[in-house]
């Protein structure tokens, strides 16, 4: 499905990434791990067409350099930043991400969502006084209800309570059923030990299995 | 559509957080207090001054609207929410600039009779070529403002790069935006002015489509 080959980032002359190249297919989870710095999250980003690179291609459904507009509506980014507007409320973030989506879901299967993410106490209040557990919670609950293909997770585990990492689970689960692969940045090594899913190491500028 | 969604989410975000009008009127009504009460000139030198007077606090009054309006952005690292969607990028500048100019234009309404009245000018004008032009040079106000305010978004230093980059490449602006209004006032010729609307409109085209057109490239990092 996704097929990135031979991408090299270069930052002020530093080299980044180095003709990286990166599979994943239908259904895959795959864990990328790395030290600090090594240009993980640099590398998300350059999939899901956020930064630019220098050299290499990216193949979508074994189309060549697909238009960006093509990318991002089946590759979905989750940063490890919060990415939501800190006056908004999250019903207002969800349905503004929704609708520039063009994804029709209505009123009602958000606030659903929302209340499975334990969310419904603050269905209307900004996200600015949110904690990072959830923010998180948020980020999994838009994820959840979006249409796409790839996603890309940076440290999506952090903040997260034990009741969080468990509803995390079950979204991989159900996107891994509906064909939907992920490509995760992680550092929680409990996490990595526990699950049977490809790991990958991105050291020396390059991904090794 | 899409840009009607950002218009509205940028109109939202003022209603919600109500710091740009404000921020801007209090500059504003500030600056127009200060120099009634400290300038001693005659009624002749502070019509002649006016104008320029006027487009210099506009200016000043976009810096700190424009601003705040990508600080917001940078929080949270909110504008990742639009990035990650499918839409043209050039919508985001329209967006910005458009509910830039509302804001801007809203301000001037509210600010404009304290000014005419603070310095003493007499209002004995024909105010449709005012009104038009003014309402041209907001809008040119805000693409030069936002395409610059766009660059530098990405950058460690926007704070002080923002305002640096700008000064120079909207002093035009300002020149052409004096000179209009001070013919306007002075019921002076079209002929005599046009250069000025020409330079104004070239404004518009070049900066209103470079940043429509440039806006994916400058948000990507």
């Amino acid at each position: 499905m996704l097929h990135i080959d031979s991408i090299s980032k270069t930052f002020d002359g530093k080299v980044i990434l180095d003709n990286v190249n990166l599979k994943i297919g239908n259904s895959e989870l795959k864990i990328l791990k790395g030290k600090n710095g090594s240009g993980k999250t640099t590398f998300l980003k350059i999939i899901a067409s956020l930064m630019s690179y220098n050299n290499g291609k990216i193949f979508f459904n074994n189309i060549e350099n697909c238009k960006k507009t093509t990318l991002r509506k089946n590759i979905f980014y989750l940063g490890d930043v919060p990415g939501f507007y800190k006056f908004l409320s999250p019903l207002q973030n969800i349905e503004l991400g929704l609708s520039l989506r063009k994804s029709d879901v209505p009123k009602e299967k958000i606030i659903l969502t929302l209340k499975k993410f334990e969310l419904s106490n603050y269905i209307n209040k900004p996200v600015g006084i949110f904690s990072k557990g959830m923010l998180q919670r948020l980020k999994f609950a838009y994820a959840f209800l979006l249409d796409w293909k790839v996603g890309l997770l940076d440290e999506p585990l952090n903040g997260l309570d034990d009741e969080g990492v468990k509803l995390f689970n079950e979204c991989i689960k159900i996107w891994i059923e509906n064909k939907q692969s992920v490509l995760l940045v992680t550092h929680n090594t409990d996490y990595i030990t526990n699950s049977n899913y490809d790991i990958l190491y991105l050291k020396n500028k390059k991904i090794s299995s | 559509m899409d840009l009607l969604k950002l218009i509205n989410k940028e109109l939202r975000a003022e209603i919600l957080n109500k710091e740009i009008i404000i921020t801007m009127l209090a500059f504003g009504l500030s600056i127009i207090v200060i120099i009634s009460f400290t300038s001693n000139l005659s009624k002749q030198i502070i019509e002649a001054y006016a104008p320029g007077l006027f487009w210099l606090m506009m200016l000043f009054v976009t810096v700190l609207g424009v601003h705040r309006s990508y600080a917001y952005e940078k929080e949270f690292n909110a504008i990742d929410l639009i990035l990650t969607t499918p839409i043209d990028r050039g919508l985001i500048f329209i967006a910005k600039s458009l509910s830039g100019f509302i804001f801007i234009t809203l301000m001037q309404i509210l600010i404009i009779f304290p000014y005419f009245i603070f310095l003493s000018i007499d209002i004995n004008i024909d105010f449709f070529p005012l009104i038009l032009s003014t309402l041209l040079i907001n809008l040119a106000l805000m693409f030069v403002s936002n395409l610059i305010s766009g660059i530098s978004m990405r950058a460690r230093i926007s704070e002080i790069l923002f305002p640096v980059i700008l000064f120079p490449l909207i002093s035009p602006l300002i020149i052409a935006a004096t000179n209009i209004t001070n013919s306007i006032i002075n019921q002076a010729p079209y002929i005599e002015w046009q250069v000025w609307i020409y330079l104004l409109i070239s404004i518009l085209i070049v900066f209103g489509l470079s940043g429509y057109a440039l806006f994916d490239f400058i948000l990507e990092e």
